[in-house]
């Protein structure tokens, strides 16, 4: 047997897998992957929809978490490799830092403009946990903890991977971006998580590693949940739960 | 050592004799009449997917171009009639997205129809949750565009091979 061929002689069987079928392969993962999104959403909103409580939150976090591990898992060795810091030069961690302050403050008081003009409720999150008995606690964790770690993983990890086997780095880029506006389900928020996703794909390519996403992330979500604190009005929640 | 004494019926390659297929191709030399007729049939089957692939995609485009030409006449009836500004910002904004997918599908069309049908899924999704009845609103379109989209993305990967 020869290194080129592409047919075993003696069974015919193809000897390298058909580009075709990988790249198949590739697609029915990608589409499996963000189908998993949806279906995840749906069963959150019906289970949102009856009451809100901590065990109900738990659940849904948890199977979240639960399924982008398993999802990671596949391509673990690559995933693996993203959790570097060799090779980044400090400007980056400093861009990692002052860039999320911008967006943070910017994107909070923008879309409260933004919504103010569409004549839509603005949701503080505390809304949501201020019946908890940690309020402050578990919006930390399930706003500023989790998605950043698996968001990251989930996007600029397991996704990023996969549509870079299919594509070129820039279109990689968008197509993660796309994606990543998607699942957050507001058309109009998608003016700022396209470009924000944008950002945290260059970033991700440009020095292979998920450490930056990961912190810029986190700091956006920080600022965005601490202003949200800091207008939380709780008088107006009891008057409200009055009325 | 052993030394090619035929050649492959189909592409000329040399093949030793305790060699049942050819090594390049695939074709069973030394298979039955049945193994022979079924490896040409494959192979038109294939050629004629390669050949209608750019004809497909193209069809995938067109729905985009037509989901984006229906979700604009919505929203502009949706502006006339008690829709919030929100509703109508968010239809344009979807708008834009399905013909800016459609025009790349020219030079991407592997992607852009994948995100295509994944944006299409999204909508259905949210419309469905929001008024759980739309989901049977137009549900023969929502599967034509669905079928068309997945064929042309069946038929844009086929297209990378020979590419």
């Amino acid at each position: 047997m020869s290194d080129n061929d592409k047919f075993c002689g003696h069974c015919g069987m193809p000897l390298v897998p058909e580009k075709v079928g990988k790249e198949r392969r590739v697609v029915y993962l990608i589409v499996a992957f963000y189908a998993f999104f949806l279906l995840h959403t749906i069963v959150s909103f019906f289970i949102y929809e009856e009451e809100i409580t901590l065990t109900r939150e738990l659940w849904v976090e948890g199977i979240f978490i639960l399924s982008t591990i398993i999802f990671c898992l596949m391509d673990w060795k690559r995933i693996l490799a993203l959790f570097t810091a060799q090779g980044v030069p400090l400007w980056a961690w400093g861009i990692s830092i002052l860039f999320p302050i911008v967006t943070g403050f910017s994107v909070y008081y923008g879309m409260d403009v933004i919504n103010s003009f569409l004549e839509v409720e603005d949701n503080n999150v505390f809304w949501e946990y201020f019946t908890y008995e940690n309020p402050v606690l578990w919006a930390m964790i399930f706003y500023v903890l989790i998605p950043p770690i698996f968001e990251e993983l989930a996007f600029r990890g397991f996704l990023f991977n996969q549509l870079r086997l299919l594509l070129n780095p820039t279109v990689t880029i968008i197509a993660t971006a796309v994606l990543f506006a998607l699942v957050h389900f507001s058309f109009v928020s998608m003016l700022w998580i396209f470009p924000f996703g944008m950002a945290l794909g260059y970033l991700r390519f440009r020095f292979k590693t998920l450490w930056l996403g990961m912190i810029i992330h986190f700091i956006h979500n920080l600022i965005v949940v601490s202003l949200d604190y800091y207008y939380f009005d709780s008088t107006f929640f009891y008057e409200d739960l009055i009325f | 050592m052993e030394t090619a004494t035929l050649l492959c019926q189909h592409c000329e390659t040399p093949l030793l004799d305790v060699q049942k297929y050819c090594t390049q191709c695939g074709y069973p030399q030394g298979g039955t009449a049945g193994e022979k007729s079924r490896f040409h049939s494959e192979r038109i089957m294939k050629a004629q997917k390669v050949k209608d692939a750019p004809k497909v995609i193209k069809n995938a485009r067109t729905l985009l171009y037509v989901v984006a030409g229906i979700t604009f006449l919505h929203s502009i009836i949706m502006y006339f009639g008690n829709a919030t500004t929100d509703i109508f910002i968010s239809n344009g904004i979807l708008c834009l997205t399905y013909l800016v997918l459609g025009f790349w599908s020219q030079k991407k069309p592997l992607i852009a129809l994948i995100l295509g049908l994944m944006v299409y899924g999204t909508v259905i999704v949210i419309n469905a949750l929001v008024e759980p009845e739309s989901m049977y609103k137009g549900i023969i379109l929502k599967v034509i565009v669905v079928i068309f989209l997945i064929r042309g993305i069946h038929s844009a990967i086929e297209l990378r091979r020979i590419r």
